[in-house]
């Protein structure tokens, strides 16, 4: 049995939405940012040992805020994966109150919250980072290495299941 | 609009759009299949990866209602591309699905929003660099201001040490003096020795200690005038004695062209003199030491002497390498010279920052085995001395007799008291501040010598007591740690500082200008006399207008303190003050001064201190310039 669910990527521009989805797709990484317009639409099954899950992954151009984003890209979305880039303070700086609305926009919708860009600390750099974040992570990745990225989606099918 | 304007303008958006039907199920019910072959035997929902995840959206839309997706980049039919994309239900089981193709714009459009984006990010990475910058700034402020305490903690642990140590040095001095002077020939060598040996110790402690005020820039430079012969003197003399004994001849040459008064920091400059006619004495061993006093290219610019002072000797000598060290501190010339020597390392670090402070020069040519000559240069305004101080030579004091001495030291007590008993004096000794308040009420002293710190009341306490109670001998304070600022304000310059180990020949000269100040006339008219060409007349008229003009003066002043003025408070003080500088009454105008700073508060109390003394001393210049008028008009 395949499930169909549409899942979101929202966070700013340049946190590593775009390289995440590609390389969940198509297992692949360019050190190039080309930023997104619009949005982009990728599917790819996950299978989960009751069933397979065709994600329809929405690669959403980022913004600031969600409510930059137009309504109808969040219409009937199943799941959410919120991404901050950990070199750039910015993007996680609001990210209690963003993902407090979002819960409110999406009642009962599954959020990961994600740290892209993991190859680029140590260890104890990214401690130092984690331990300033308003919130918890769900999961450090890097889009890079592809650490983390399926075990992610992954996760995310379970949830909305 | 005509038809043809219409085709073109559907022909322009029929290539690029489609117009798909479809029904509850996701079949397709009808198409235009413009830009893709809609399928018919399978469901959209199935085929389209956009329909397949808005299935449940768009089941649930109202009819009529609509919903638009700008800028999709998906895959419709393997056609990939970027869509704007609409969906209307227009009956209950009928939807339309309207694709717009993007794609050729979205190159133009894409480059655009990729350089805003990149711009935003390399901003936000500049912003996140400048915050680093600032912390680190932030950061290096603190530990400037950690290590100026450190700094701080540091002077006052010295000051501290410099206190314990001193007090019961001074002791050893005064105590060596006293026994010098009353050695027996078999005696006077070890007496000698012990005075020596108290006086290197007590070098010791000052060198440290002056090395951390130094650094710290705590340092003051008191100018007053001071005769430099005897003053130089003084100094070579006590290295005479280490000469003689090691057969090196030590000679004084003065230029007689050097000004017998200048203004400069006398311990200070002995202290300069000292270090370096120590380590001449001390590191020649057969020849000469010669000390030379001139003017640097034998001149004196705007009343400015620029005193050279060389010492040369034919002493050991230097290497270049040597030369480089020994201004560090605690750093010697080698480990070699400690060894032998001893010392801190610390006298020409000292030498060096007091002779800068000073805005002075110095300069060191030294051979190894052949000796060293060290010249500083110190640019010192030309002074002038009250004829009684030059021709005052013995220790009999005019106008002061009693004291009271307050050192709760009783060691440091007797020293004092055998010197005041030598000077021909009479004092009188207390163990406490309180017992000195005592006496100061009940009994008339001319001099007060007042340790700073005691126990029961110390010296600040004593002092505020004085100052409340008009309680006001002329005073010297003792202190293991000298700073001026602990003097309190006296327009008559009542109050002076001398450093523990007291240094009788120092003491001696503090009370001998305190005897002086006693009694000095309020006025004086040689500046009157030098502007009126000495025109009695002249002279006579400018100091009735004095006379006539001083007590309004102070009557503006008070007025305007009754009406709580500031203002005018300083304009009235600014109108008095050249009345009474044309009478030279200087005291009254140190007076002025102080009750300008002091009254910006509008303190009563400071007021009512101030006001009192001014008055007074008002009157008595008055008194004092009508005395001088009834001459001037005899004269007439």
């Amino acid at each position: 049995m395949t499930i169909s669910k549409k899942v979101i990527l929202l966070g700013h521009y340049g946190v590593g939405k775009s390289s995440l989805t590609r390389q969940f797709v198509h297992h692949k990484f360019s050190e190039q940012y080309s930023t997104t317009i619009g949005v982009n639409i990728e599917k790819k099954k996950v299978s989960l040992p009751d069933c397979d899950v065709s994600m329809i992954v929405w690669d959403i151009a980022g913004e600031s805020s969600h409510q930059k984003v137009p309504q109808s890209y969040k219409l009937g979305a199943h799941g959410i994966i919120y991404v901050v880039d950990l070199t750039r303070p910015n993007t996680y700086e609001d990210l209690a109150t963003e993902i407090a609305s979002l819960q409110k926009y999406l009642p009962n919708v599954p959020i990961l919250v994600i740290g892209n860009k993991k190859d680029l600390f140590t260890e104890k750099e990214r401690s130092d980072i984690v331990n300033q974040l308003p919130l918890s992570l769900f999961a450090l990745s890097s889009a890079k290495t592809g650490e983390n990225v399926d075990a992610i989606f992954t996760e995310l099918a379970k949830k909305m299941v | 609009m005509s038809d043809t304007i219409v085709q073109e303008k559907l022909a322009y958006f029929h290539k690029r759009s489609q117009y798909v039907a479809f029904d509850g199920q996701g079949h397709v019910q009808d198409s235009c299949n413009t830009l893709f072959e809609a399928p018919l035997s399978d469901s959209l929902y199935r085929q389209v990866p956009f329909m397949e995840a808005m299935q449940e959206t768009f089941q649930q839309l109202a009819v009529g209602n609509d919903v638009g997706f700008m800028c999709i980049e998906t895959n419709i039919m393997e056609r990939r591309g970027y869509f704007n994309l609409q969906v209307k239900r227009k009956a209950e089981n009928h939807w339309i699905w309207f694709i717009y193709d993007l794609t050729e714009f979205y190159s133009y459009l894409q480059p655009w929003q990729q350089e805003r984006n990149d711009q935003a990010i390399e901003g936000e990475h500049l912003r996140i660099q400048q915050k680093a910058v600032a912390l680190e700034k932030e950061l290096l402020q603190y530990r400037n201001e950690e290590l100026h305490r450190i700094e701080q903690m540091k002077t006052a642990f010295f000051s501290q040490v410099s206190h314990e140590m001193r007090t019961p040095l001074n002791s050893i001095v005064g105590l060596a003096h006293l026994l010098s002077q009353q050695a027996t020939s078999s005696t006077q060598a070890p007496t000698q020795a012990l005075e020596a040996t108290a006086r290197h110790l007590a070098t010791i402690i000052d060198d440290v200690l002056d090395w951390s005020k130094l650094e710290n820039n705590t340092i003051e430079i008191d100018l007053a005038p001071f005769l430099i012969e005897p003053m130089i003197r003084n100094v070579v003399e006590a290295f005479r004695p280490a000469c003689q004994e090691k057969n090196v001849d030590l000679t004084l040459t003065i230029d007689n062209k050097v000004p017998a008064c200048l203004v400069g920091d006398t311990t200070r400059i002995s202290q300069i003199l000292y270090n370096i006619l120590g380590n001449a004495t001390k590191f020649t061993h057969q020849g000469k030491v010669k000390v030379l006093v001139q003017l640097a290219k034998n001149k004196t610019v705007d009343k400015l002497a620029y005193l050279q002072f060389s010492v040369a000797d034919t002493g050991i000598g230097m290497t270049e390498e040597e030369q480089k060290r020994i201004t560090n501190p605690y750093v010697q010339a080698s480990a070699k010279i400690h060894q032998q020597y001893g010392g801190t390392g610390l006298g020409l670090s000292i030498v060096q920052k007091l002779v800068k402070q000073m805005d002075g020069d110095w300069n060191i040519v030294s051979y190894p085995n052949q000796g060293t000559t060290v010249t500083i240069e110190l640019p010192l305004p030309l002074g002038e001395m009250p004829p009684s101080e030059v021709e005052h030579t013995t220790t009999v004091f005019q106008h002061i007799q009693t004291v009271l001495v307050a050192e709760d030291d009783l060691i440091n007590q007797k020293v004092v008291l055998r010197l005041l008993l030598q000077w021909g004096l009479q004092p009188t000794a207390v163990d406490d501040g309180k017992q000195a308040v005592e006496h100061l009420r009940n009994n008339h002293y001319d001099l007060l010598i007042l340790d700073y710190q005691m126990p029961v009341m110390d010296g600040e306490e004593v002092l505020a007591v004085m100052q409340n109670e008009k309680l006001a001998p002329p005073t010297i304070i003792l202190s293991g740690n000298a700073n001026s600022q602990i003097l309190p304000f006296c327009a008559d310059d009542l109050f002076h500082l001398v450093s523990k180990p007291i240094l009788p020949h120092l003491l001696q000269e503090k009370i001998s200008m305190l005897d002086q100040s006693i009694n000095r006339p309020l006025i004086d008219l040689a500046y009157l006399q030098q502007i009126c060409d000495n025109q009695p007349e002249l002279i006579s008229g400018l100091v009735s207008t004095f006379i006539q003009q001083a007590p309004l003066a102070i009557d503006r002043i008070k007025q305007a303190w009754k009406q709580k003025d500031l203002t005018q408070l300083h304009k009235s003080v600014h109108k008095a003050k050249p009345a009474f500088q044309y009478v030279k009454a200087d005291s009254i105008e140190r007076i002025l001064e102080q009750l300008e700073i002091e009254t910006e508060t509008l303190d009563q109390k400071k007021y009512a201190q101030i006001i009192g003394p001014l008055e007074k001393k008002t009157q008595q210049a008055i008194a004092q310039a009508k005395q001088k008028l009834s001459m001037l008009v005899k004269n007439m």
